[in-house]
């Protein structure tokens, strides 16, 4: 009965936005023509008045020949030298327009990759690549060449994952070079890359990596069917692609991992799972992904194993703060003072008598201005830091205090969870929410409602399988070899040995016969 | 009853050995006999081996068949046996799902929110509990094991703060009540481990070895009660003849460094046992509603179970007398032996006597 009333509300929903359909796919004939100017028309009707198509119509050994690019998709010199040269220079004892295409295809452009595109869809869809089209009056076909010289940002430290021991190489926005970097640390035949383009207008490759002996099949097609089905117009981002890979149901975490690190996201294709990395953007996602990894770093695995034990300690510590401190400071300051010394609670008490707030609008606002400053020192431009800084220190910082408007506690708590939350970046977004909901709780229910929504936390944790793995994993279900790298790294020595399978994980799906 | 969703049988016992902590917290000491502070030892040692003689039917039932559960065993038989057990059992646990949400409402009017309106805690506390049966048996089992770690740490804190407050003269002397005070306490305490119950029929949904873990588990319940037991006379003493919540009040007086009470942190984990001991009882009345009517509806036999207990609870726990006077020991008993005893014994011997008729029959 509900199942039904969902429906029609969400089918009276259809009807406000327009469903995603290619605009360009029904103007577009089928075939390539066989002449020349009627394949030239074409384009040019498809392209409309766009500056930057270039159509260069020449002769070749008396034929008829036109080269078709974009402005500045390409690079100038390859043109010259692998191109225009080689095939303008030619002399073919025919004028048979299929012979000379065939001669050009095979012995003219071999310095560079050539394609050959049947229709005109596929044409397009190379030109607007950045290949080179190269048409012969009188073949129903052309020569895709690849001549991609577009301006890139060279590859540099990552900006999110700074490490103290591992690469220096993050990866970049043109996924060929993210693949070599990835291909340069994973030297099997058996790591595969292919691709796919999604996108209604986008046309956004997608390059889907796997360990063809290691990942599990099923995962494997799951995500190409995932990738494949998606109903996305355009793609700005690998952001846009997690929705389509996150496990069923509603979480506050995802079950996808994305990280900017070459290193990181081959050690883990290694570990069976997949990896998509995603044209323009350089970041890449993993699934199957869980929830432990959020704490781990490469730095663990490269410092000594009781080094890494003390700091994925302090990550799941700030963790643990980042989300609750706030909320258990305003439900023990209301609701549950007799936990405390009564020294503790004189001093807390005198604090919060002498400003005018409850403590728990005191802890939202407060917590609400440190969002705000946080986002404005994001999206700020870096000339204006330092007066956000300022603003920040000493407005909110001192000058609230000394009013009596905020309570020094409730800023040093503020300060604490602020340093905490910047230490588990992955978990950054969901803590955030979390925090301002659990003061909520604290200041409603006190420490019942806040170990009530912890439960509820934890059980909707526990109820995430990311690609048939659970979320939750090794952890519980309980994984005694897998522990060897949760909580703590038990050193190459040992994990080294053997490399970890994630579908074999205790409680996978892929992995029914285990018991 | 078949099923894809599994669980390990260490995080099936954790669940059921929640369950039974928190009825363990939530323990009423004025609705029971009351025995002199030494006897509780007896009582308790007296207890685990009532329980492990108890659970004998269910072992037996595991032992011959450790896939299927007791209804499709029951359905083997006849149809309606079956229909009947579902019945039975539905009754069962809303029953015990009512006395635990009525324990919960007690503990939380009486001690943690006395001036609050009682049915929006409830009804907080159902929410959760059926998100949870609705996420499934995986999502019950994998969040016991987290729930695990800090029940046992809040307990393991409060029974090490409360080292200096023991006193080994709270259990002298060492015999003072008659055998038949003892008898009779033991047996309502073993009644109140109704988790007995829940193994036979969630059988199906365990993947591994659980003839292993079922006497282990009943070892590890007594010596948790044991510990407790312990605990509890030695620290308060006489004392805890007059406390409505006894675990609560030994949190109570339990300081460690410059926190100066537990008792908060005892609610807390509580809570959490209250959670998987309800979740388990909605997943497994919608077991037993889909058996009886198919699986077409489930989140509507959550709801159903939902209003039902929330319903019964308000009713029975308007005032403690009441709840006193519904939740006598001897109902717990018979419905106790009834359903881990009788109907666990008449499934084995129902199948043992048609096995035999078609014995007879192929010969």
């Amino acid at each position: 009965m509900f199942k039904n009333m969902f429906q029609k509300w969400k089918k009276s929903k259809i009807g406000l936005t327009q469903p995603i359909k290619t605009d360009t796919d029904d103007k577009i004939p089928e075939g390539i023509f066989p002449a020349l100017s009627e394949n030239i028309i074409t384009i040019r009707e498809m392209f409309g008045e766009s500056f930057d198509l270039v159509i260069k119509e020449t002769q070749a050994n008396g034929i008829k020949i036109a080269f078709i690019t974009l402005d500045g998709m390409y690079d100038n010199l390859l043109v010259s030298n692998a191109v225009i040269a080689p095939v303008l220079d030619m002399k073919f004892g025919t004028t048979e327009p299929k012979m000379i295409y065939d001669h050009i295809s095979e012995y003219r452009t071999s310095e560079c990759d050539t394609k050959e595109a049947i229709t005109m869809p596929d044409a397009v869809q190379y030109l607007i690549s950045g290949c080179i089209l190269m048409f012969v009056d009188g073949v129903n076909r052309c020569l895709a060449l690849s001549v991609q010289g577009y301006p890139k940002r060279s590859i540099e430290q990552p900006q999110s994952e700074m490490q103290e021991f591992g690469s220096h190489e993050g990866f970049v926005e043109m996924y060929k070079d993210n693949v070599t970097m990835v291909r340069r640390r994973l030297k099997s035949p058996y790591v595969r890359f292919e691709t796919i383009t999604a996108g209604e207008t986008s046309k956004t490759s997608l390059c889907i990596c796997y360990h063809a002996k290691r990942a599990d099949p099923v995962t494997v097609n799951g995500v190409k069917s995932r990738l494949k089905e998606m109903k996305i117009d355009i793609i700005p981002g690998a952001g846009a692609v997690r929705p389509f890979l996150e496990a069923k149901g509603l979480s506050f975490f995802t079950s996808v991992g994305i990280t900017e690190r070459p290193d990181v996201f081959a050690a883990k294709l290694s570990e069976g799972r997949v990896g998509i990395i995603v044209d323009g953007t350089p970041y890449a996602l993993i699934v199957p992904y869980l929830f432990i990894e959020n704490f781990h770093s490469l730095d663990d695995y490269l410092s000594r194993p009781f080094y890494t034990l003390v700091t994925r300690t302090i990550k799941m510590v700030c963790f643990l703060a980042a989300v609750f401190l706030p909320g258990i400071y305003v439900a023990v300051g209301t609701f549950h003072q007799e936990i405390f010394p009564a020294n503790i609670i004189f001093e807390i008490s005198i604090s919060i008598q002498e400003t005018p707030f409850p403590l728990f609008v005191e802890s939202l606002i407060i917590h609400f201005i440190y969002e705000i400053v946080r986002e404005a020192g994001l999206r700020m431009p870096a000339s204006m830091g330092h007066a956000v800084s300022i603003v920040g220190a000493l407005v909110i910082g001192d000058a609230a205090v000394t009013a009596g408007l905020i309570s020094a506690p409730m800023l040093i708590v503020v300060a604490i969870t602020a340093i905490c939350s910047a230490v588990i970046t992955p978990l950054h977004q969901p803590s955030s929410v979390l925090r301002l909901l659990f003061i909520i709780l604290g200041g409603i229910s006190g420490l019942y409602g806040i170990m009530l929504g912890f439960g509820l936390i934890v059980i909707n944790l526990c109820s995430v399988n990311s690609f048939g793995v659970p979320f939750t994993s090794p952890l519980s279900p309980f994984d005694r070899y897998a522990n060897r790298d949760s909580l703590f790294f038990a050193g190459w020595k040992t994990v080294g040995k053997r490399f970890m399978k994630v579908q074999n994980l205790r409680g996978s799906d892929s992995d029914a016969n285990k018991s | 009853m078949q099923t894809r969703a599994k669980i390990t049988p260490f995080q099936f016992y954790t669940a059921l050995f929640l369950g039974r902590v928190f009825s363990l917290v939530a323990y009423i000491s004025n609705i029971r006999t009351r025995l002199s502070s030494e006897e509780t030892v007896y009582e308790t040692l007296f207890m685990g081996v009532l329980l492990l003689i108890t659970s004998l039917p269910t072992f037996f039932l595991i032992k011959k068949d450790s896939e299927s559960s007791i209804i499709t065993r029951a359905s083997c038989v006849s149809k309606i046996f079956s229909k009947a057990l579902c019945v039975i059992f539905l009754i069962d646990f809303y029953i015990y799902a009512i006395i635990t949400s009525g324990r919960f409402e007690i503990f939380t009017s009486s001690v943690m929110f006395p001036e609050t309106n009682m049915a929006l805690v409830l009804l907080a506390l159902l929410a959760v509990a059926v998100y949870t049966a609705v996420k499934g048996i995986e999502a019950i089992g994998r969040s016991s094991i987290v729930f695990l770690i800090p029940v046992l740490s809040v307990f393991a804190f409060v029974y090490i703060s409360l080292i200096p407050d023991f006193n080994t003269l709270n259990f002298t002397p060492m015999t003072s009540d008659d055998f038949s005070q003892i008898f009779g306490i033991g047996v309502y305490s073993c009644s109140r481990t109704v988790e007995i119950l829940a193994i036979s029929i969630l059988l199906p949904f365990v993947r591994g070895n659980k003839k292993r873990g079922l006497p282990i588990w009943t070892l590890i319940i007594t010596a948790t009660i044991l510990i407790t037991n312990i605990m509890l006379e030695g620290v308060l003493g006489e004392y805890n003849k007059t406390q409505l919540f006894g675990m609560y009040t030994l949190a109570l007086i339990a300081e460690f460094e410059f926190i100066e009470r537990l008792d908060a942190l005892i609610s807390c984990v509580w809570m959490l046992c209250a959670v998987i001991k309800l979740s388990l009882t909605f997943f497994i009345c919608n077991c037993l509603f889909s058996e009886l009517f198919g699986k077409e509806n489930k989140l509507l036999y959550h709801f159903i179970s939902a209003a039902v207990i929330f319903t019964g609870t308000t009713i029975i726990s308007g005032s403690m007398l009441d709840f006193s006077n519904v939740i006598t020991s001897a109902t717990t008993i018979i419905l106790y032996l009834f359903s881990a005893c009788v109907i666990p014994s008449a499934v084995i011997i129902a199948e043992k006597v048609k096995n035999g008729r078609n014995g007879n029959e192929k010969a």
